[in-house]
């Protein structure tokens, strides 16, 4: 059970999540950066974008792919609008109010779409999906190695955005000293309203990725949501290095943990983990930024 | 003075007598007039089964039409049958109180209820206490009828049955494919679903003789099945006995689909009889078999039942939710038992009801007869594999819509 | 000073003889219901406040203690017949170890926050997980209570109004221990360590001791109100009584109805569960999910528009002053 090339499988199979679970962190890790806002509305802005995907696909044919030019400009507006109208009057409250708002958005969202959709599962099934390659017992579609590859270059990107360029270090001065950025001129309410909408673009991006892997359903997003916050926890909160490190971390220890222990207690693992880092290093494995 | 006295004491015997006439016939009358029975439903509408819910509430519907439209119940006078819904979310202390706004506020005569397990728990508690009549159509835990209630009535056969007819129809697999299948694999959710038909699992696949290589369960609602699976497929199994709820049996199918995983049988509990399931999967994973009470393709009637919803609501008719049309009929006939909308002689109605093959015996059951505990002895199963994208009945052979077909499970092909 | 006082008093008493006598007006158990739903959440809203308002401690993993102290005496009355009674002080002692376990956990390791309360949930949800799995403790089928004898001393009644009483009692203990614990020593260091930590401990304030005080009380009578669930539901299960769902809904009315202040919780419980009963008895039977949109949308409008919750917004209107 234990020879490398099962090892070197189960690594594979652990990056590819991983990486899907990077770019999402990444987005929750600079919410919570910009702003100290635990968003967890985060899953539902994931199920939006994959809704505009099967409907621009059963509709009007549109190649999901190419539904990235739809739904990275919508969830980054919703977002923005959202952070305006209903964030930010409480962003000054006890961590907990905002909190709860984007509990109440997470909880409308939903059901909103429940009432739109149905519960019905959709699915998206293109020909050129079954394409696939094989190592060993596991086996990668070219839908998720897409999925992979599209995750790592935008995260990667969206770090050279926030290193590089000139927004991008000002949405970094907003998160590491507020009152300094705002002595420096800098508009930080601004920064957090893009930030803010960098965070769900990301999703609006993840989604049209993982429409050839996953079902479309209104509670896709609960699916995810939990993990990325134990990774943001574990990179240590708004830092966007160690949310696109600990994703992938995540995903090989979930599968890691899913072949060692019986299938339920695999959860068990990645929450003792986040309680263990919250108590004896906050700051997160890469305590950096 | 005296012939003044007796006509009046005759007159008064008279007015009483007419009094207390009316009064019996009256009340006779009266009840003959109950226009409605109300009758409570309490499904899950929303949430993450809303999903079944909603067919659910349609079906009822179509079978509440059709026996108004038949006369309604002929031993309360064409009384008609009205459903009150009740949606209990999923979460059984909504279900109490949508159980308690049924009876108190709705006045219903009698409830019905779908799953999950824990809502019927609860609601049948509260039925209970306020001596009202449950119908339990789709939940099947185990001890939904081991407390000793006595309004409550279960009409679908326990979990562990399943176990034992899964293992039954392994059996008959192993016929077809000439004794190649050894080897058990067991793959199931963790909750009370998957763990008790599981434990079934075990005990009947080592009675008939079957090892099993892999026995893997999985967290409801996981993101990636691929080490689940890398797992179940690494003992090498001939065979794999599945248990989950939609949302992973479509991740699980299309997972096993690209790791060419599909290649023996898979034999699910239940969940992909479910048009819910085929009409998205059904081209993704041809050849599965699952566990079913009825398919419109079990008989001619069967098939017009079928296409009676078909036509009104789209989509198909499964193996659960006409259990929930079965349901309905069981109640209609325990009214015309009773012959009256009464709680308590509803009650002694469904106790000692036995509804045989007929008119109004949709499933292939023996009969429809409910024990001292309320659990129906009569039941019985069918299997269904998916064949051109939809749930075809293949066993029991009497009952076969089409031979079961073998193309796909390639590992035994030499 | 004097007079406002009386006046306070005498509408306290008025309020609590009407409670005392609706169930003998109200004969629907429906209606008797939903008030034992408002006064149970008031009541574990109630505790969550003594934490999080008083003691500026919030935290989303109270389910927890819910579920410690409803699985506690559940599973004591099923396998060994214990009664219920004691039963529930038993899984409050477990609470109360667990309470201070976390609580010593995170407070020694200075977490605050945001971190406190996703340390919170990850407790939360661990146990929902661990009980998932443990098949003695009914794993995914939960605990069914069924009764076995004498109703009164096993803590089941036949008549809904007696477990109206019990839940209101409660009520009315926790706001009388709440409130005599304000006028204490204990009680201002709470609000002093609540308005600036750092501050209290520089005065000298023993802060975590504090800080333990309230997290203990706050296990415990929240453990009491499990047991209460199960014992009148007569079912749990980890979905009913553990995880991250049920703490919010715990939570949801000291928000709604005014964190930090003695009667916000009950208020909050009055306000927001009947909106959750009536949009799901007239719109839930119907199509799927508007009734839940109505509340998460009552959630963030309270929330955004009425910060101080709606006994703020009433003593701004110098109708009730409740805080402190």
């Amino acid at each position: 059970m234990f020879e490398p090339s099962f090892l070197i499988q189960i690594l594979i199979s652990g990056l590819t999540i991983g990486a899907i679970y990077a770019l999402m962190s990444a987005g929750l890790t600079v919410i919570y950066g910009v702003m100290d806002i635990i968003h967890a509305a985060h899953g539902e802005y994931l199920m939006m974008a994959m809704y505009i995907t099967f409907f621009a696909n059963s509709l009007f044919g549109m190649d999901p792919y190419l539904s990235l030019l739809l739904t990275v400009p919508i969830t980054f507006g919703v977002g923005v609008l959202v952070f305006y109208g209903l964030i930010l009057p409480v962003i000054d409250e006890a961590p907990a109010y905002p909190m709860l708002v984007t509990i109440g958005i997470s909880i409308v969202l939903q059901n909103l779409a429940l009432y739109l959709f149905t519960a019905d599962f959709r699915m998206l099934t293109l020909p050129y999906f079954s394409l696939k390659f094989k190592f060993g017992l596991l086996v990668i579609t070219l839908g998720e190695l897409i999925a992979f590859a599209g995750a790592l270059a935008v995260s990667l990107g969206f770090y050279w955005f926030l290193l590089k360029t000139d927004l991008g270090r000002r949405i970094r001065a907003s998160s590491e000293d507020r009152e300094g950025a705002l002595l420096m001129g800098i508009n930080v309410r601004r920064m957090q309203a893009i930030s803010f909408g960098l965070g769900t673009a990301c999703l609006g991006i993840t989604g049209p990725l993982l429409t050839p892997i996953y079902y479309i359903n209104p509670t896709i997003g609960d699916l995810f949501l939990l993990r990325a916050f134990v990774i943001v926890v574990l990179g240590g909160m708004g830092n966007f290095v160690g949310a696109l490190l600990g994703g992938i971390i995540i995903g090989v220890s979930e599968v890691i943990g899913t072949i060692l222990l019986p299938g339920s207690l695999a959860p068990i693992v990645s929450f003792t983990l986040f309680i263990g880092f919250l108590l004896f290093r906050p700051e997160g494995l890469f305590a950096k930024k | 003075m005296k012939r003044k006295h007796l006509s009046s004491s005759r007159l008064w015997i008279g007015i009483l007598s007419v009094i207390v006439f009316s009064l019996i016939t009256g009340e006779w009358v009266f009840a003959q007039q109950v226009k409605e029975v109300r009758v409570g439903a309490l499904y899950t509408l929303s949430g993450a089964l809303a999903q079944s819910g909603v067919r659910q509430k349609n079906v009822t519907e179509m079978a509440v039409e059709e026996i108004n439209a038949k006369g309604g119940i002929k031993a309360l006078g064409g009384a008609k049958l009205t459903v009150v819904y009740g949606d209990s979310q999923g979460k059984p202390d909504i279900a109490v109180s949508e159980t308690e706004r049924l009876i108190q506020n709705e006045k219903v005569s009698v409830i019905m209820d779908v799953a999950p397990s824990v809502c019927t728990l609860a609601a049948t508690s509260v039925a209970e206490r306020l001596k009202t009549p449950f119908l339990a159509t789709v939940s099947f835990a185990d001890h939904i009828t081991e407390r000793g209630y006595k309004y409550t009535f279960q009409q679908e056969p326990k979990v562990l049955e399943v176990a034992r007819q899964q293992t039954i129809f392994v059996d008959y697999l192993n016929k077809l494919l000439g004794g190649k299948l050894k080897k058990a694999a067991l793959l199931y959710e963790d909750t009370d679903y998957g763990q008790t038909g599981a434990r079934g699992r075990r005990t009947f696949l080592k009675e008939a003789g079957y090892p099993i290589v892999a026995d893997v369960s999985f967290p409801s609602r996981t993101p990636n099945y691929d080490p689940i699976l890398m797992k179940l497929k690494a003992g090498d199994p001939d065979f794999v006995l599945d248990a989950s709820y939609l949302s992973d049996a479509i991740l699980i199918a299309k997972t096993a689909k690209k790791m060419d995983f599909l290649n023996i049988p898979w034999i699910a509990s239940g969940t992909k009889t479910e048009a819910a399931y085929w009409e998205v999967m059904g081209n993704e994973d041809p050849g599965a078999f699952c566990v079913s009470m009825w398919g419109p393709d079990i008989s001619p009637e069967a098939n017009s039942i079928n296409e009676r919803y078909k036509a009104k609501y789209g989509g198909n008719l499964d193996g659960v939710i006409i259990l929930t049309y079965q349901g309905v009929w069981v109640v209609k006939e325990a009214l015309e038992k009773a012959g009256s909308a009464d709680r308590d002689a509803l009650r002694n109605a469904l106790a000692t009801i036995e509804i045989k093959p007929g008119p109004t015996l949709f499933m292939p059951y023996q009969n429809i007869k409910f024990n001292e505990k309320g659990l129906n002895t009569g039941g019985g199963f069918t299997f269904i594999q998916i064949q051109g994208g939809k749930a075809v009945t293949v066993f029991p052979e009497r009952f076969a819509a089409k031979k079961v077909d073998l193309s796909m499970f390639t590992k035994f092909k030499k | 000073m004097k007079t406002l006082i009386s006046h306070k008093t005498i509408l306290f008493a008025f309020l609590i003889v009407i409670f005392l006598l609706l169930p003998k007006v109200i004969t629907s158990t429906f209606y008797i219901h939903t008030l034992i739903m408002i006064f149970y959440f008031g009541y574990l809203a109630s505790c969550w406040n003594l934490m999080a308002g008083y003691a500026g401690q919030a935290s989303l993993g109270h389910s927890l203690f819910v579920g410690t102290g409803a699985y506690t005496s559940s599973f004591l009355l099923m396998e060994a017949g214990l009664s219920p009674w004691i039963g529930m002080w038993i899984g409050a002692f477990f609470s109360l170890i667990l309470g201070l376990f976390m609580g010593y956990l995170t407070f020694r390791y200075r977490l605050k926050g945001h971190y406190f309360l996703l340390a919170t949930i990850a407790f939360a949800e661990i146990m929902k997980i661990l009980i998932l799995n443990i098949r003695t403790l009914g794993g995914g089928s939960g605990i069914a209570i069924v009764l076995k004898g004498d109703p009164f001393w096993q803590f089941m009644f036949t008549q809904k109004a007696s477990y109206y009483y019990v839940i209101f009692i409660m009520v009315i203990g926790i706001l009388l221990l709440t409130h005599f614990l304000l006028q204490r020593r204990a009680g201002y260091y709470l609000v002093a360590i609540r308005e600036n930590e750092e501050l209290a401990k520089a005065s000298g304030i023993y802060v975590l001791k504090y800080k333990l005080i309230a997290i203990s009380l706050s296990a415990i009578l929240t453990s009491l109100g499990g047991t209460f669930y199960a014992q009148y539901i007569c079912f749990i299960d980890p979905h009913s009584t553990l995880g991250l769902g049920v703490s919010v809904d715990i939570l949801i009315p000291a928000i709604v109805g005014g964190i930090g202040t003695l009667f916000g919780p009950i208020v909050g419980a009055f306000v927001i569960i009947p909106i959750a009963e009536i949009a799901r008895s007239y719109l839930g039977g119907g199509t799927g999910g508007i009734h839940l949109i109505i509340y998460g949308l009552f959630l963030i409008i309270v929330i955004v528009f009425m910060r101080t919750g709606l006994v703020g917004l009433l003593s701004r209107l110098n109708i009730l002053k409740g805080k402190v």
